[in-house]
């Protein structure tokens, strides 16, 4: 048991600064009105003898209310591919990474789907008058987990870790508005000339050009600090099993013979107070059924994965099992995409015409709470985002008659190139009904996941014997719009496979990037997305949900789509 | 994600016949005759391969009703009046999904078992008898196609040929002719050892009779009791394949397939899972019986038991 | 005897070393691309090209097969692109579990499977009833067979774990499904020999002679039954060392078949190198040890060695 801080009065000018600083960005609203003792967000049940914590915590609120002692147990299918911030992606490392041994880096996410705070940084960062030099302060009491103060220099060492080519780590793109970090990238440069560490509390931070998405970038935990020493300690391979951090829980073990790892609680934590948790245990190789079952028997308290797909519909049409079940949102979005080198979908008629084709409705229905209807680009909720554009819905007269517009009403016939992986294959089989009754004749092809992005990336734009159409998705690590606009719709886009060009949308994600200011920066995406629906590269499928699997031991679980399960903050 | 894989530890393992009561001494040998069980064998396959090729009577497979086809909570329905077999998670009638399911299965088990089979066979009969070089090359040939891992043939065949019902003969054939090879080489090393070779050559019999009528009788029976659960395996095989995308490819049925998908239902639709399980029993059943049937017919086959019971 | 033994293991090294270097051509055959395995979220085009660079997936096939088969030569099977761990480790740390799993599923399919093959041959009645278990357990597919188990056994009557591991108490089952699910191969095989020589001359004559029928049981019967049941222990073993996806999942069991199967889809091509030669050695080094058993069990096979 930890004893509580008293807020003193350093925290509390920190806590009253991070509602603005000339020019910063984002939704930080909550601060002060935690820091009075009220809650702004909707909560889950705060219990009257709950522990208090005076200091806002970012994240999915609430952080307060909760009971010391106790471990939970989280079963996984697939072993984390790596615990290094560096490079690990896959969901069992990417839960541990940003919740368990990491929280965070300078910035961390804010609310259920609020953009990023002030984490280790003590304050929104000064940024100067052309936007291009960010100045932090870093508190002065977070410390890794062997004990020692974590400084601006440790900053500058893990960044340079990370951009180093021999790493091989699948982030460096996310730093690469930091100037000389593509020097680095390409082997030539051992330094990262675009960061300073001027004193120990102390990092500034070059842009090569105005972008505000670094500061999400400093909100994941690949750009979070890891010490030099336990990493030359104890060596790559060794690191990316039980590697050394600042997050609410060390590693002290990790066992691949046994498959489990287990996670002890940080009694040295940043935020004081938490975690509630003794210990949280990690066991992967199950499989997605007998998770359910060992949730169900309460030998499992959390699915990591969530709800299998297949059995989400059963979970939540069953009285017993409902409970276990809870949805929360997740920013991405499934779709089919159309390859635009080529006939049929030169033609901006027929790619309408799909998109009218299709009964988004049916879907939802056998995704099962996994999935929301939605035709349109960009995730359905995102925060401080007015819409402009109407979601194309399920109107097959209208599509016959954009085909027959666009020259072929008597009919179409295309291959989908489907994901072998659930649930592609399942929604790709509704479509090819849906697309038959106006006219349409899709014939399926399945492949692996791997391979579809093989295929993807050997021929952008398609035609030619390359792809016709395929099953997508995006998943956002960014709670704004410009994570997907960046990945898929710009012309030159690092996973823009299908050719979409449009001049505006460039335009508009260029100005887009510039802008600090949330409000304006929406409206600006909010053109982008009449823009893209307009156009309609993609058939758009529906927006993805989350369906969690929670014991009901197990209270406050908290989830951000780009960040998972919060640990830090639940109890038992 | 879709569960991994079904059917027994890879391609079908040796076999022999099952001790079915015809086996009984009584009914040892009816050498021309048509012992019962060919006939019940017989008759069931029939009625299979009648099924199959009138799958159209029993409606559409791949006719998916989301709205009605469906419980109110989006859950495939059980067995019912409208549907006899119930549906799928789709919403797709189940026993039409069977009947083409039957008929995918059928020609995939007769045809893949029968190339693998004589695929083995020869390799085992021409390496146990010639013996020497040609055995030693053989038989490494044959360690690599036992050796060779399942997964990785399964899916680089499946990328160099087009969907279909040929690829998938083409994939378990390459997968399970080593098996049989080996058993059948054993089985003519076991009759070098007990002088049938010598006895042959003996009588002035050249290399392709003694193998004619010497050898093959014996292998003949080891091949008829292995075959049944040869094709079984490689219906309960497809499925393995169908999870690894290599199989037949939805939305056409297939036994496989349905116990691939089946088998994540089963906590709430065990329909999906008991309908083509049960098909698979009844097509080995009839292999089975098959099986006995012919070997009850071998002349050469004296099953009486000396111990006297 | 010693010099056929020589000869088999050289061949079975060529065999082993055929399987590699076809298993590695064919990686290449299979569309996909290791990069995108361990960057799925690439940002740019040059990160994706970085690692290919660190990689070595530029190079030609024929560079990186010599760098690969060079690297074996020494004994270093490489590291895994996914997890930045030296695939000998991977390997290493399931082996053993694989190990005691493949002898336990060969144990239990040996003695449910003989036990319903002798029950056939020597007691009439239980016949069908043999037959009808058979063939259930034939059409059963072995994921069904496991959760069936986990579910009755595990969840319902907690009699044994449920939570994965390697123990002693958690190996009971999955040896146990293994074994139902190979039974059925061994009571045919096991009753086909039985009846074969309870019929055949020399079991005639010991009879007429007077022989007990444990005599005879042990005297002709037993060889003639042994014999094809070894090979098909050794294939066995040799498949069960492969790993053995299926029930590794059902029951969390920490073998190399999952490793394999993730490292197929992954394309991570040095642990999929890893798990085929495993695979190969155990394959070909069981066939070898059960022919050599064979040999003496059934001495008239000894001719057979080449």
């Amino acid at each position: 048991m930890t004893a509580r801080r008293p807020v003193d009065r350093r925290e509390f000018l920190r806590l009253a600064g991070a509602a603005g600083t000339a020019g910063a960005a984002v939704t930080a609203a909550g601060p002060l009105l935690a820091a009075c003792g009220g809650s702004a967000a909707p909560a889950a049940k705060v219990t009257g003898h709950g522990t208090r914590i005076h200091e806002y915590v970012p994240g999915p609120q609430p952080a307060s209310g909760g009971r010391y002692g106790g471990t939970v147990a989280v079963v996984w299918s697939d072993p984390p591919n790596s615990l290094d911030p560096a490079v690990g992606y896959n969901l069992t490392a990417w839960d541990a990474i940003t919740n368990l041994v990491f929280f965070g880096g300078l910035m961390a996410y804010d609310k259920q789907v609020g953009g990023p705070v002030p984490n280790i940084a003590a304050a929104m960062p000064q940024i100067s008058a052309d936007s291009r030099t960010l100045t932090f302060k870093l508190r002065p009491d977070v410390k890794f987990h062997n004990g020692r103060t974590v400084t601006a220099s440790d900053f500058v060492y893990s960044w340079e870790r990370m951009l180093a080519p021999k790493l091989a780590s699948w982030a460096t793109s996310y730093l690469s508005s930091v100037e000389g970090a593509n020097a680095m990238m390409n082997g030539k440069a051992k330094h990262l000339s675009g960061v300073e560490a001027p004193s120990d509390d102390t990092l500034v931070v070059h842009l090569t050009a105005p972008d505000f998405t670094i500061l999400n970038a400093l909100a994941l935990p690949m750009t979070a600090p890891v010490p030099r020493e336990e990493v030359e300690r104890l060596g790559g391979a060794k690191f990316g099993q039980t590697p050394v951090g600042t997050g609410p829980f060390k590693i002290t073990a990790y066992d691949s013979a046994s498959q489990t790892a287990r996670f002890e609680r940080n009694e040295h934590y940043m935020y004081g107070g938490l975690p509630y948790l003794d210990a949280v245990t990690y066991r992967w190789g199950v499989d997605p059924q007998i998770q359910l079952l060992q949730l169900q028997k309460g030998d499992a308290d959390i699915l990591g994965s969530g709800i299998p797909g297949s059995q989400a519909a059963h979970v939540l049409a069953t009285p017993a099992l409902k409970p276990l079940a809870l949805q929360r949102p997740s920013p991405g979005n499934v779709w089919l995409t159309m390859y635009l080198k080529a006939a049929p979908f030169t033609n901006k008629l027929v790619r309408q015409a799909l998109n009218w084709a299709v009964d988004r409705t049916a879907i939802g229905r056998i995704t099962y709470g996994t999935n929301t209807p939605w035709g349109a680009p960009f995730p359905k909720e995102i925060a401080d985002f007015t819409p402009t554009f109407t979601p194309y819905g399920y109107d097959p007269a209208k599509a016959k008659s954009l085909l027959a517009q666009a020259g072929f009403g008597s009919g179409l016939s295309v291959t989908l190139t489907v994901n072998a992986d659930d649930p592609y294959p399942q929604i790709a089989q509704l479509v090819q009904q849906q697309f038959g009754q106006v006219g349409v004749k899709l014939t399926l092809n399945q492949v692996s996941s791997n391979a579809l992005g093989s295929l993807e990336e050997a021929a952008p734009g398609g035609g030619g014997g390359h792809l016709q159409m395929s099953t997508d998705d995006w998943y956002q690590i960014q709670p704004t719009p410009a994570d997907e606009v960046d990945a898929l719709y710009t012309s030159h886009a690092s996973s823009n496979y299908n050719g979409y060009a449009s001049p505006v949308v460039d335009r508009l994600a260029a100005q887009a990037k510039r802008t600090f200011d949330t409000t304006a920066r929406n409206k600006l995406y909010a053109q982008m997305q009449a823009q893209i629906g307009e156009d309609a590269p993609y058939v758009f499928l529906t927006s993805t949900d989350w369906l969690a699997g929670v014991s009901q031991r197990v209270s406050n679980y908290q989830y951000r789509g780009e960040t998972y399960s919060y640990y830090d903050r639940m109890w038992v | 994600m879709a569960v991994v894989s079904t059917g027994a530890s890879g391609p079908a393992g040796p076999g022999a016949e099952a001790a079915l009561p015809d086996a009984a001494p009584a009914a040892a040998a009816h050498p021309g005759q048509w012992p019962g069980t060919l006939i019940a064998g017989t008759v069931m396959l029939a009625a299979f391969v009648v099924i199959g090729a009138c799958a159209g009577l029993f409606g559409s497979p791949v006719h998916q009703d989301v709205l009605h086809g469906l419980t109110p909570t989006g859950l495939p329905l059980g067995p019912g009046a409208h549907h006899l077999l119930g549906t799928d998670t789709l919403g797709r009638d189940e026993l039409a999904r069977l009947a083409y399911g039957i008929r995918v299965s059928v020609i995939v088990a007769v045809v893949s078992n029968i190339t693998s089979i004589v695929i083995g066979a020869a390799v085992g009969l021409l390496a146990g008898f010639f013996r020497g070089p040609v055995e030693a090359v053989l038989m490494r040939v044959t360690d690599v196609g036992l050796a060779l891992p399942y997964t990785l043939a399964a899916l680089v065949i499946a990328a160099l040929m087009t969907a279909g019902l040929s690829r998938v003969i083409v994939i378990i054939t390459v997968l399970f002719w080593s098996y049989p090879a080996r058993l059948v080489y054993g089985e003519v090393l076991r009759l070098r050892g007990r002088g049938f070779v010598e006895a042959g050559e003996a009588m002035g019999s050249g290399g392709l009779t003694i193998v004619r009528r010497h050898l093959a009788p014996h292998v003949f029976t080891l091949l008829v009791t292995y075959s049944p659960l040869n094709a079984a395996s490689a219906v309960v095989f497809e499925a393995t394949l169908s999870y690894l995308g290599a199989g037949i490819n939805p939305p056409t049925a297939s036994l496989g397939n349905m116990i691939s998908d089946g088998q994540t239902a089963i906590s709430y639709a065990p329909h999906l899972l008991y309908a083509p399980a049960t098909a698979i029993l009844l097509l080995t059943m009839s292999f089975l019986l098959i099986g006995e049937g012919l070997k009850a017919r071998n002349p050469d086959l004296r099953r009486v038991s000396w111990l006297g019971r | 005897m010693a010099r056929t033994l020589i000869r088999r293991v050289g061949y079975g090294l060529i065999a082993v070393l055929g399987v590699a270097v076809l298993a590695f051509v064919l990686e290449f055959v299979v569309p996909g691309d290791p990069a995108r395995a361990i960057a799925p979220r690439a940002g740019s085009a040059e990160v994706l090209r970085n690692i290919r660079l660190q990689l070595h997936l530029n190079q030609p096939l024929a560079v990186q097969f010599a760098d690969y088969f060079w690297g074996l030569l020494h004994g270093n099977l490489g590291t895994s692109y996914v997890q930045r761990q030296p695939v000998a480790t991977l390997i290493g740390q399931r082996l053993a579990a694989t190990g005691w799993l493949a002898l336990a599923g060969v144990a239990a399919e040996v003695v449910i499977g003989g036990a319903l093959g002798v029950a056939a041959t020597m007691f009439r009645r239980v016949r069908v009833a043999v037959g009808a278990v058979n063939l259930v357990l034939l059409s059963l597919p072995q994921f069904v067979v496991g959760l069936a188990l986990l579910l009755v056994f595990g969840f319902q009557l907690h009699a044994a774990p449920v939570t994965g591991g390697a123990g002693a108490a958690q190996i009971v089952l999955p040896a146990l499904t293994l074994g139902l699910v190979g039974a059925p191969w061994y009571a045919q095989i096991v009753a086909d020999q039985m009846q074969d020589s309870l019929a055949s001359p020399y079991v005639r004559t010991a009879v007429a002679k007077g022989l007990s029928n444990r005599y005879i049981l042990r005297r002709h019967v037993l060889r003639n039954v042994l014999s094809p049941a070894i090979t098909m222990v050794g294939m066995d073993l040799g498949a069960y060392l492969s790993g053995v996806v299926t029930v590794e999942v059902v029951f969390g069991w920490p073998g190399i078949g999952l490793l394999a199967v993730n490292s197929l889809q992954n394309l991570d091509r040095p642990v999929i190198m890893g798990t085929v030669i495993v695979g190969a050695v155990a394959v070909v080094a069981f066939n070898l040890l059960a022919d050599v058993v064979r040999m003496q069990v059934d001495p008239r096979t000894r001719q057979e060695l080449t």
